[in-house]
């Protein structure tokens, strides 16, 4: 009889066999058991990890992942398997031996992960968070850039800055996502405001007063969120480089605030462009290396853009000439298909979940099946293995 | 009847034949009638035809050939096969197999087939020795093709056309190709610039070679001499600098420079706030400019990006 | 029991009267160029009737050749008349006489006539009909003709087999 163990991610975390019983005593596993790790923290992530699978557990997952993070068929695939485990991939490990590395005096280096549509950069941004939430940085994490471009839910013309387009709705939201993120250690290290901040003849934020009554406004007043968001990103800024915080910027889907064109619409029917939108503005500088003290993970992908710029997955590509410009010089990082090593440990992850049920996709010559099908492209092979 | 025959004969048969004779002569007095004449009395109305003569045909000459004859004089032009004159025992035509096929004689299918018997080996070599006197011979000094592309950059092509149709007449006679490599043209960048944003596709980057088709006017003649202006014209117009070309901004630059660049700016912006600079420094810029440069003049591609990847870390001081 | 014995007739049923529109069947049936076999089986086929038009390029050639059917070719349309002219032209000049269809080459602007004659007209009168026809032939198509004709004894040298 086989029944999936309640018991969660908990036990997992210590018992590294599968678990068709719950009460019976640990049965050897016949699959090699090397594609799970037991290190936890990714910033003891290394070279030697790379391939194995590491699980996050549901608290870490709830405080980063609520507002998005996680692409969603691998958010409802974790939920199904009873767990989310992350594969350490070298993209990852690259950068995180950079992220150690940084000498945090130095202007704020920029990374820019690239590669094909569905080949794990979400994943891997997915990882570097939680590396950024273990080392202590605060987090200015956006799930995904083209959702405010292409699906705006309401986008009204800004009071304060002429000619330029609010996201009440969208604000609010990610000021929640912020909040969750970074709740504790915003209690920590009690940062203040360092200028007033007027926002009607009636309400006002005084200097020095401290950032999370700004949060609280904006999530209370959807009116001025957009302008809040602005506000807290200028504030972190200059926490930096005060040295009073250490700020790690994540963001997915970069390359959408220089895509040319938008869903919005001004009255006249004419297409609002992105960098009309107050938020890419705020981004924007906040991306740009004028402070210290932090680091930037950006991804570029192909189906952040329009069908027509499709082409290449490239970086310099897919940022356009305004958008390489804005970030030059960074460093680009491949996130490539999956290497045989990976691959193998892939498929023993979802064998040891009962995920792949066919006998015959166990054996040797069922892998190299599912290989060829797939072409070792992380979301084909995810969208191969489903049994709908 | 032959009565010299019957001179032999005993009396009795001489009566009798005398008898028959006599009657014989009453009959010619008067014609047969023919109620049905047959055709071979040949008789047309009421006058016998005079049976046509067929003259006598020769036997076909192929007979008499001696077997060294000059063919050339024999079959001096493109003829239809004349089966008389070709000594060759030729069968032409499909049958079921183990029957004899069609001869060469009365053979449609031989005549309407084209044949070469006009250009055999011996007659083309005689013909090409009539027309040696007039070519001349080819420079010896022109063996290389670099050798005569320095002496000879210009090319020029024009195309002739035949018909079987009473007019020598077609349109396309008229066209005229111009083909010159840039190289040889001797122009400065700026020169090369204006003249590659005026003459846009007619310019193949991987032979450097410009084309100028001239096809406006009815005649080759005024084609060539137009084309010929044509190019003129462009070279001119490429070395003159117009007051207007000082507004050249950064958009319109056909391919990119480090200099002046924005990539050069951030990175001053960038070097003035670094703490620990690198220690090579120049060479680790110029490495990065390099870089940049190639990326964008080059197109994108993985090993481009990796090698500005590279030049960005050891700019940043990464790998220490 | 009087329901039972009554017989039940269709009859009351009305028939609609519908016109309706009567077509055989197609008959796709090929029949140019093809000979029917006769009963006694003495129809004499020369080899170029013996072939159907099926096997023109490959038991059989064309009879008039010129580069109007290649690409580019020019009148088509007007060598194709010229081509009719001709034949009708030769005929008829030539009554009775031809064992063979007319064949026509053009070679750039000379058109080349080649043809089987029966020899049923004395050789002076032979030579006065191929003047004629160059001469008028040339007047008219505007360009050299040049007749090349071979003779034959009779009609049966031609005859292939017999249907």
């Amino acid at each position: 009889m086989i029944r999936f163990s309640p018991t969660g991610t908990v036990f997992r975390v210590w018992r590294r066999f599968s678990s068709w019983s719950a009460n019976t005593m640990p049965i050897t596993e016949t699959i090699t058991d090397t594609f799970r790790t037991n290190e936890l923290d990714p910033m003891n992530h290394r070279k030697d990890h790379d391939g194995c699978f590491y699980s996050i557990s549901q608290s870490v997952k709830k405080q980063l992942f609520t507002g998005g993070g996680l692409p969603k068929e691998y958010k409802e695939l974790s939920e199904t398997l009873n767990g989310l485990s992350i594969m350490v991939r070298k993209p990852a490990i690259e950068l995180i031996t950079y992220l150690n590395k940084t000498n945090f005096d130095a202007p704020v280096t920029r990374y820019v992960l690239y590669g094909k549509t569905g080949s794990g950069k979400s994943i891997s941004l997915a990882h570097i968070l939680h590396y950024g939430s273990n080392a202590g940085m605060v987090l200015v994490h956006v799930p995904w850039v083209p959702n405010w471009v292409r699906f705006p839910k309401g986008c009204t013309p800004s009071v304060i800055h002429p000619n330029m387009y609010d996201h009440p709705i969208e604000s609010v939201e990610w000021l929640r996502h912020f909040s969750t993120q970074n709740g504790l250690l915003m209690q920590k290290l009690e940062l203040k405001t360092t200028e007033t901040y007027t926002w009607s003849k009636r309400e006002m934020t005084a200097a020095g007063s401290p950032l999370s009554e700004l949060i609280d406004l904006g999530m209370n007043r959807a009116k001025y969120a957009t302008d809040c968001v602005a506000a807290l990103l200028g504030e972190l800024k200059k926490a930096a480089v005060s040295k009073r915080c250490r700020v790690l910027v994540v963001i997915d889907g970069f390359n959408a605030f220089f895509s040319p064109r938008s869903k919005v619409q001004r009255e006249d029917k004419s297409i609002v462009l992105p960098t009309e939108f107050v938020l890419t503005d705020a981004f924007l500088s906040l991306t740009r290396n004028d402070w210290t003290n932090g680091a930037i993970v950006v991804s570029v992908d192909a189906s952040a853009l329009p069908l027509e710029l499709r082409e290449s997955p490239l970086p310099r590509y897919q940022l356009g000439k305004q958008g390489f410009e804005h970030l030059d010089p960074f460093i680009p990082i491949e996130v490539p298909n999956y290497s045989e090593k990976e691959f193998h440990s892939q498929i023993d992850y979802y064998i040891e979940r009962n995920w792949l049920q066919q006998p015959k996709a166990r054996t040797d010559r069922g892998r190299a099946e599912l290989s060829f099908t797939s072409g070792n492209h992380p979301l084909s092979l995810m969208k191969l293995v489903a049994p709908y | 009847m032959r009565p010299c025959d019957l001179r032999g004969t005993s009396v009795l048969l001489s009566v009798s034949v005398l008898f028959v004779q006599r009657a014989k002569r009453v009959c010619d007095d008067f014609r047969a009638l023919d109620l049905r004449p047959s055709k071979s009395n040949n008789m047309r109305g009421n006058r016998r035809k005079t049976a046509y003569k067929k003259t006598p045909v020769h036997p076909p000459r192929s007979n008499k050939m001696p077997v060294d004859q000059d063919w050339p004089s024999v079959w001096p032009v493109a003829r239809v096969f004349h089966p008389a004159s070709v000594p060759l025992p030729l069968h032409q035509g499909w049958v079921e197999p183990g029957i004899t096929p069609p001869g060469k004689f009365a053979n449609a299918e031989l005549m309407k087939i084209p044949n070469f018997l006009h250009l055999t080996p011996p007659a083309i070599q005689r013909q090409c020795e009539a027309l040696k006197k007039f070519c001349t011979e080819w420079p010896k000094e022109l063996d290389t093709d670099e050798k005569i592309d320095h002496h000879f950059p210009l090319q020029i092509t024009t195309s002739d056309y035949l018909h079987s149709s009473p007019t020598i007449r077609d349109a396309r006679a008229r066209i005229v190709t111009l083909q010159v490599k840039l190289s040889t043209l001797n122009l400065n960048s700026h020169a090369k610039d204006k003249l590659l944003r005026l003459v846009k596709e007619r310019y193949d980057p991987v032979t450097d070679i410009l084309t100028l088709v001239a096809e406006r006017c009815p005649l080759r003649k005024q084609n060539i001499d137009y084309a010929m202006y044509l190019l003129n014209v462009l070279v001119s117009e490429s070395w003159k600098t117009e007051p207007w070309e000082n507004e050249k901004s950064e958009a319109d630059m056909e391919k990119y420079v480090w200099e002046g660049s924005q990539s050069q700016r951030t990175l001053q912006q960038l070097l003035e706030r670094m703490p620990n600079k690198a220690p090579d420094l120049p060479e680790v810029i110029k490495q990065y400019s390099v870089n940049v440069t190639r990326f964008h003049n080059e197109g994108e591609d993985t090993e481009n990006v990796n090698a500005y990847k590279e030049s960005v870390i050891k700019l940043l001081g990464l790998n220490a | 029991m009087l329901r039972l014995m009554a017989p039940s007739i269709a009859s009351n049923v009305i028939v609609p009267q519908l016109r309706q529109f009567h077509a055989s069947a197609v008959c796709c049936k090929l029949q140019s160029g093809r000979y029917k076999i006769t009963p006694k089986r003495d129809r004499p086929l020369t080899y170029e009737m013996a072939n159907p038009p099926y096997y023109i390029a490959h038991r059989k050639s064309w009879n008039s050749w010129d580069t109007t059917s290649l690409l580019d070719g020019q009148r088509a349309a007007e060598t194709s008349v010229e081509d009719v002219f001709i034949h009708r032209f030769m005929t008829g000049t030539w009554h009775d006489l031809f064992c063979s269809e007319v064949i026509i080459k053009r070679q750039h602007n000379l058109i080349r006539i080649a043809g089987l004659i029966r020899q049923g007209l004395p050789a002076r009168k032979m030579y006065f009909l191929i003047g004629y026809s160059e001469e008028l032939l040339a007047n008219w198509l505007q360009c050299p003709v040049k007749l090349e004709l071979q003779t034959v004894e009779n009609k049966e040298t031609t005859i292939f087999k017999y249907i």
